[in-house]
């Protein structure tokens, strides 16, 4: 039996690196002992790039924030809170209010599309998953700006809508939805789908099936056993999925844009004029950080409230 | 009909092009331990799942309580079923697990919680009633999903391997401690396994299922002394099979082995004369008497020579070859003795294997070559 012992080299042969010269061995063999070592080294790419192309820029803006606009523009270092004072005026309250009720409402066609989709790709998809997941993921082969641009084809009122309905003779006048909060909704509804689908999808995917047949076994019909199991046990999905949709939809300038109007003025449009048109990066960055600030707290009671606290 | 619990008559299931069960017609008694046992892919589940309502039969009917439920979904079917992989809703703690199914009949909250009360008490959980069914043992998570179905108090209670995880010490216990259960309420039980000794242990009657199926139905003492078919000769225990031909001599079966060597079988035998019969002798019916000993008369008699010895505690296995119909047959010996007190045989010795023609079992030929076939299970 002793034969079976291994003859491979024990643990102490990573000494002979150690004794080599050159900073890489002498680096990686003193890491051998640490079990997580190697894992550490596989992170510092991403960690790389995290500081350097996330952390960094956030601490700039950061900065900017408590500075204020030069007299061309440019941006005067310094520390003040006034542009903090100012973002949170009633100014731009009824946009704030604005962009979080577009984006909730986004979120909340996002999820009723999006869970019967998922549910059915997941559980009933079969062999075509793959192809319904394919068609799912499509429209991102394609630019967000020029998937917008084609709302306007279809919304405008000699567009693909209102031409149909006329010749149908359902209407009489084109309707007018482009550049109004309903075009606007859609088009975020629209763009963030698949963000929504994605992460329902992996989550029933999981989903054990035979727990749906035990609660039919015990009585549930199709509609209980959706609100007491299925639900329930997508809840982590749902989280992810609302939360992948809702935070890019609030910050979102492209959608309205292109599709809204006047009236339908986002914080993200306000940032970005601030930036490029007023060119006031100071306040521009001060509004950037209060828009994270009241995100990240809605986002921690929403997801206490869900009571998924290891999300946090 | 109306005195079965359940009737399937002629129930059919197809799966494309493959078939797992077909026509299948079996009457289960009220308040009886039924087992569905059999290889796995032999149609088994399939058959629990149709009564269950998981799966529409192809074609027939199956009544539960008289009434038909083939197209009834399953929650408006008066079963209820323990899982093989227990699926108690990791989300919702012991008490609520178990109520799911009450909270759906709409019954008055103290009801529920008296009869949630009496049916952990049952499966002796009462303490852990707060626990998340992770927090419990695989034994444990058993008996909630025990106690979850029979809550409902269902017409028929359908058991799908539900002892397969546990560990062997285990599954003894439970499977004694299910056998008090159903005898306190009194519910019918359908218990799927492809475990034999765990269906001969616990059932009123088994049904033997081979291929979509079933081939023999009976009580288990009827199974092991009376297999009607090579199948469940060879599923449940042992057997040495041989192959000849039936012929009849007056009252008498007499079975042809080749070779000039004729046994004598019982009257009843199945199979027509000069047609092709497999006889079947368990291996413990045999007896090994010395070469030139005195042999009882009336015997059937085959000389051997000793092959294998393995000794296995309470009995020793022979393998004896016998010559003049060139097979092996296994013998199965009693330790009555202690192992060194008695003189056990050694391999290479002469033999003589008697054994009386009332063990004789003739069997339809199912043109098989193995001399015998082991326990599938």
């Amino acid at each position: 039996m002793t034969s079976l012992e291994s003859p491979a080299a024990p643990p102490q042969s990573s000494a002979i690196a150690i004794e080599k010269p050159g900073l890489l061995s002498r680096l990686v063999g003193r890491l051998r002992g640490h079990p997580f070592a190697a894992a550490n080294l596989l992170l510092l790419p991403t960690m790389a790039w995290l500081v350097l192309f996330l952390m960094l820029p956030l601490l700039v803006i950061l900065v900017y924030s408590f500075g204020s606009r030069g007299t061309y523009g440019d941006v005067v270092l310094g520390f003040s809170f006034a542009n903090y004072v100012k973002a949170f005026s009633p100014l731009w309250l009824p946009t704030i209010l604005r962009s979080f009720g577009f984006a909730a409402l986004a979120t909340i066609l996002c999820l009723a599309m999006g869970y019967p989709l998922a549910y059915f790709i997941a559980l009933h998809g079969g062999r075509k998953k793959s192809v319904y997941l394919i068609l799912v993921m499509l429209p991102f082969w394609t630019s967000y700006l020029i998937r917008t641009y084609s709302w306007i084809v279809i919304l405008r009122s000699q567009g693909v809508v209102n031409t149909v309905l006329q010749s149908l003779h359902i209407i009489d006048d084109p309707l007018n939805i482009l550049n109004t909060p309903y075009s606007v909704i859609l088009g975020l509804t629209y763009g963030f789908l698949p963000f929504m689908t994605l992460p329902l999808y992996a989550s029933l995917e999981r989903l054990d099936k035979s727990l749906i047949e035990a609660s039919w076994d015990l009585g549930a019909n199709r509609f209980w056993t959706l609100l007491k199991v299925t639900i329930p046990l997508s809840l982590p999905g749902i989280i992810a999925g609302t939360l992948l949709t809702f935070i890019p939809a609030v910050g979102d300038f492209v959608t309205p844009d292109l599709l809204g109007g006047p009236d339908t003025q986002m914080i993200g449009n306000v940032i970005q004029s601030q930036f490029l048109s007023a060119r006031d990066w100071s306040y521009g960055s001060a509004l950037s950080f209060s828009l994270m600030a009241i995100l990240l707290v809605s986002i921690y009671l929403y997801v206490r409230r869900m009571g998924s606290e290891d999300l946090v | 009909m109306d005195d079965f619990a359940i009737y399937l008559d002629g129930v059919t299931k197809r799966f494309g092009p493959v078939t797992a069960v077909e026509r299948m017609d079996l009457g289960i008694a009220r308040g009886e331990f039924f087992s569905l046992l059999g290889p796995s892919g032999c149609g088994k589940t399939t058959t629990l799942r149709m009564i269950a309502g998981f799966e529409e039969p192809s074609e027939g009917a199956i009544f539960l309580d008289g009434t038909d439920v083939a197209k009834l979904p399953p929650f408006r079917r008066n079963v209820n079923t323990v899982f093989q992989s227990y699926a108690l809703f990791p989300h919702l703690n012991v008490e609520k697990n178990v109520a799911f199914g009450l909270k759906r009949k709409k019954l008055a909250r103290h009801e529920i919680k008296r009869r949630v009360t009496d049916a952990l008490r049952l499966v002796e959980l009462e303490e852990r009633r707060q626990y998340k069914p992770s927090q419990l043992s695989g034994g444990m998570q058993q008996r909630v999903a025990l106690a979850r179905a029979l809550v409902n108090l269902p017409s028929v209670l359908l058991l799908d391997e539900p002892l397969g995880a546990l560990d062997l010490k285990l599954r003894r216990q439970m499977q004694l401690e299910l056998k008090h259960i159903h005898k306190d309420v009194g519910i019918t039980f359908i218990y799927v396994t492809h475990d034999q000794e765990e269906a001969l242990t616990m059932s009123d009657r088994i049904a033997v299922m081979n291929a979509g199926r079933v081939e023999q139905v009976g009580v288990p003492e009827d199974l092991y002394e009376h297999p009607a078919t090579r199948f469940v000769a060879g599923f449940i225990g042992t057997s040495n099979f041989i192959e000849g031909s039936l012929e009849r001599d007056g009252d008498h079966g007499l079975m042809n082995l080749g070779e000039g060597q004729r046994v004598l079988v019982p009257a009843a035998a199945g199979g027509s004369a000069g047609g092709p019969v497999e006889l079947a002798v368990r291996p413990e019916k045999i007896r090994l008497y010395e070469v030139g000993q005195e042999v009882p008369e009336g015997l059937c008699l085959l000389r051997g020579k000793v092959r294998d010895v393995v000794y296995l505690g309470m009995t020793t296995q022979y393998t004896i070859e016998v010559p003049v119909l060139s097979r092996q047959f296994t013998v199965l010996e009693q330790n009555v003795e202690a192992a060194s007190d008695q003189t056990l045989w050694v391999p290479g010795e002469e033999t003589q294997l008697a054994w009386h023609p009332s063990h004789n079992r003739v069997l339809p030929a199912e043109g098989s070559a193995g001399a015998q076939e082991e326990d599938a299970a």
